[in-house]
């Protein structure tokens, strides 16, 4: 048995962004440049690792939005012309910096990878389930979801049929894409209230993830701390994070990813260079934007940035995965001299971190998994949660402490003077959709059509990251738009319901334009 | 003096043109507002309910919001008499049911006195692991306080380890030394891509 275990847990999100009416939607570039930055070189990764047949563990969150966008066929052909727009501008780069070789290795690098990226998205037909799918099924990989919309589930489940709604939602979603259920379950924003537990287990689901206070303040007090899961009074496993790698890796001042060899993230070619060259690449009104092509390092801590050099960010993604090996290693060795099990240590990270913001980390990563492979003595082992709980099965019983892992560990980012007014709508709104819900328990033709396409729009109006825009202040005004829009488009069609007096063509014209889950049930909104 | 004038207004769109091609150049990365709602489509202000709804922010601190229909108000009326709504003061009476579950005449509560333009508030509490609930009431002078709303009910959460031990499973001073340094919510969380358009 080795020392101990590390569970790797990358949570990968973004809100539903499809834009039917633009095909150079802001929001959906956000998907974009997740899909060429993250998702891609994820897939790569294991691919890489897999043929080499490293021993890894995994565990990805991917939440219902981000894998109903994967799976729609409209934002699979923005994100192609995307792609194709950015292969033509790496192309032309190439070309302007062949006379400049500090720019011109960077530019080529970049050419290499959108190639590698295009090459990959056509081999699986533009469908990434097809690609997580099969990474799931080589057994190293394990795929958990999220809740329906993202909704921030403490503070929207005033009613228990709304958590009840966003749960069954996201497990039926995951089954129907990856073909089987899923184990666990990554709670928004690691946001618990105890009792929706209870909701998990109903819909068979072993685990869950909590920031450490919300295990540490557990009541009665865990025996491990947060080196090793308490089962709820559900009976479900809640993982701790733990705080030691979150900070290092994380952490503004001493996190690896501010190392002065990699990516400077702020310094952007669709800023810097001449109009008239960039403007065929950057937003058609001619705002500038982000490309994703960026030529410079971190450098220090001023404006000055110097080129960037891609072989000494892989040396320093090789030696930093290292730095990280030691410290959990040490951990490891200090904590199993005094427990009576291997501890646990549980590093959830957002995916799009890495390659996204961290533009190394997939490396970091994937020379993580090479170097523990590589050792003799084998000082830790890595793990999914549901290997652990097979090993494991006997654990404490506690009930942890309501908690998130938002600034301050509770509800305030999601609640404050910005965002405080949404709730009185989507409470109201939820009380609705469940009335009509249980009014209408077996509804067909356009009526169904209308509750189903109802139950749509609440749920994305639930989508904790408008709350999450409105707080930090940059593009509020869609955040509000998002959220009104679906909320005005709910009360259209409820209200519609009621008079029985629905518009076919309206009906359409919303499931157009909001064609999340197309699998959906509104008797998931039911009372039981 | 024509040659003067043509001279002048040559210079003055030359610096136009200039201006502007710099303007052009130098466009701010100002963003567009990808969904417009018309402010003709708003959602209501009220939905003609008699409630108050409680919520959880942290261990110290509630939320509380709340609406009235007139009919409440006519209510008040023909309870106390005409004016009976203009001459009280409107109030939340904050309930600890911590020490008495359901129990609110042995529960202690405090006041708020609010306006009536407010329709929601933060309460200050200070106690982790309770229990509230708060009624929306008015104070009716040469009478007292009138409930014309009750909340739901709500626990506020720990801010610290419990002292309560499982005698099976006595905690590991080794586990817990290891976690001490480390502070809570490191606000580390998610929608980082979002973050990176700012």
């Amino acid at each position: 048995m080795p020392r101990g275990y590390v569970a790797l847990v990358l949570h990968a999100h973004l809100p539903y962004v499809r834009d039917r009416e633009d095909d150079f939607s802001l929001a959906e570039k956000w998907y974009h440049e997740a899909v060429t930055e993250t998702y891609i070189p994820l897939i790569y990764i294991c691919q890489r690792l897999n043929r080499d047949q490293v021993p890894y563990k995994i565990t990805i969150s991917l939440s219902p939005p981000l894998t109903a966008m994967m799976a729609d066929t409209l934002v699979q052909e923005h994100y192609r012309h995307y792609l194709e727009r950015l292969r033509e501008l790496a192309a032309r780069e190439v070309w302007r910096t062949r006379n400049d070789p500090r720019f011109h290795v960077v530019a080529r690098m970049y050419q290499d990878l959108f190639e590698k990226t295009y090459g990959t998205y056509l081999v699986y037909g533009g469908n990434l389930i097809n690609a997580f799918r099969d990474l799931q099924d080589s057994g190293n990989v394990e795929l958990i979801t999220c809740a329906a919309t993202h909704g921030y589930l403490p503070l929207i489940g005033l009613q228990r049929e709304v958590v009840r709604a966003q749960i069954e939602v996201a497990v039926n979603n995951h089954r129907r894409l990856f073909g089987r259920p899923p184990a666990g379950l990554w709670l928004p924003e690691c946001a618990y209230n105890p009792g929706d537990d209870a909701i998990l287990r109903d819909y068979g689901l072993k685990y869950f993830f909590l920031d450490a206070h919300g295990l540490l303040y557990a009541r009665p007090r865990p025996r491990y701390s947060i080196f090793a899961p308490v089962y709820t009074p559900a009976g479900v496993a809640a993982f701790g994070r733990d705080l030691e790698s979150s900070k290092q890796v994380w952490s503004a001042q001493e996190g690896y990813p501010g190392d002065c060899d990699y990516r400077e993230f702020y310094r952007d070619i669709g800023y810097d260079l001449d109009f008239d060259y960039i403007k065929p690449y950057i937003h058609p009104s001619g705002l500038r934007l982000d490309t994703g092509m960026k030529y410079y390092r971190i450098t220090g801590k001023s404006n000055y940035k110097e080129p960037y050099v891609p072989e000494w960010a892989s040396f320093k993604a090789h030696t930093h995965a290292g730095n990280f090996l030691f410290n959990r290693e040490h951990q490891i060795n200090y904590l199993a001299d005094y427990m009576d099990r291997p501890p646990i240590i549980v590093c959830p990270y957002d995916a799009e971190l890495f390659g996204h913001w961290w533009f190394e980390g997939p490396q970091w990563l994937e020379s993580l998994f090479r170097q523990v492979a590589g050792l003799a003595h084998r000082p830790f082992s890595f793990i999914t949660p549901s290997e652990y709980l097979e090993r494991f099965p006997v654990n404490q019983p506690a009930t942890p402490c309501m908690s998130s892992w938002g600034n301050n560990g509770y509800n305030d980012v999601w609640l404050e003077g910005s965002n405080d007014w949404i709730y009185r709508h989507l409470h109201h709104a939820a009380a609705e959709m469940i009335r009509l819900a249980n009014q209408h328990p077996t509804a067909e033709g356009l009526l169904l059509r209308a509750l189903n396409q109802a139950a749509r729009e609440l749920l994305v109006a639930q989508s904790s990251d408008w709350a999450f825009i409105m707080k930090t202040g940059t593009m509020v005004d869609y955040a509000v738009g998002r959220t009104k829009k679906h909320l005005l488009n709910f009360w259209v069609l409820t209200r519609s319901i009621e008079k029985s007096d629905l518009d076919p063509e309206k009906v359409q014209d919303l499931e157009e334009d909001n064609n999340i889950f197309p699998d959906i049930n509104y008797r998931v909104f039911a009372s039981r | 003096m024509v040659t003067a004038v043509s001279v002048l207004i040559l210079a003055f769109l030359a610096g136009m043109f200039l201006w502007y091609w710099r303007r052009r150049v130098n466009r701010p990365a100002a963003k567009p507002l990808p969904v417009a709602v018309p402010p003709s489509r708003d959602l209501p202000a009220k939905y003609g309910k008699d409630e108050i709804v409680l919520m959880v922010k942290d261990p110290y601190w509630l939320y509380a919001y709340w609406e009235l229909s007139e009919a409440k108000k006519e209510e008040l009326y023909r309870r106390f008499g005409p004016g009976a709504w203009e001459n009280s003061r409107p109030m939340l009476r904050v309930y600890d049911l911590t020490d008495h579950p359901y129990d609110f005449l042995r529960a202690p509560f405090f006041e708020i006195a609010i306006t009536d333009m407010a329709d929601n508030w933060y309460i200050h509490t200070g106690k982790p692991c309770s229990t509230f609930c708060i009624d929306l009431g008015r104070l009716i002078p040469n009478y007292g306080f009138v409930t014309l709303a009750r909340s739901n009910i709500v626990t506020t959460p720990a801010d610290k380890p419990s002292s309560v031990i499982d005698p099976l499973w006595p905690p590991v001073e080794a586990c817990w030394q290891a976690v001490e340094r480390y502070g809570k919510g490191r606000g580390f969380s998610s929608s980082s891509m979002i973050k990176s358009q700012s």
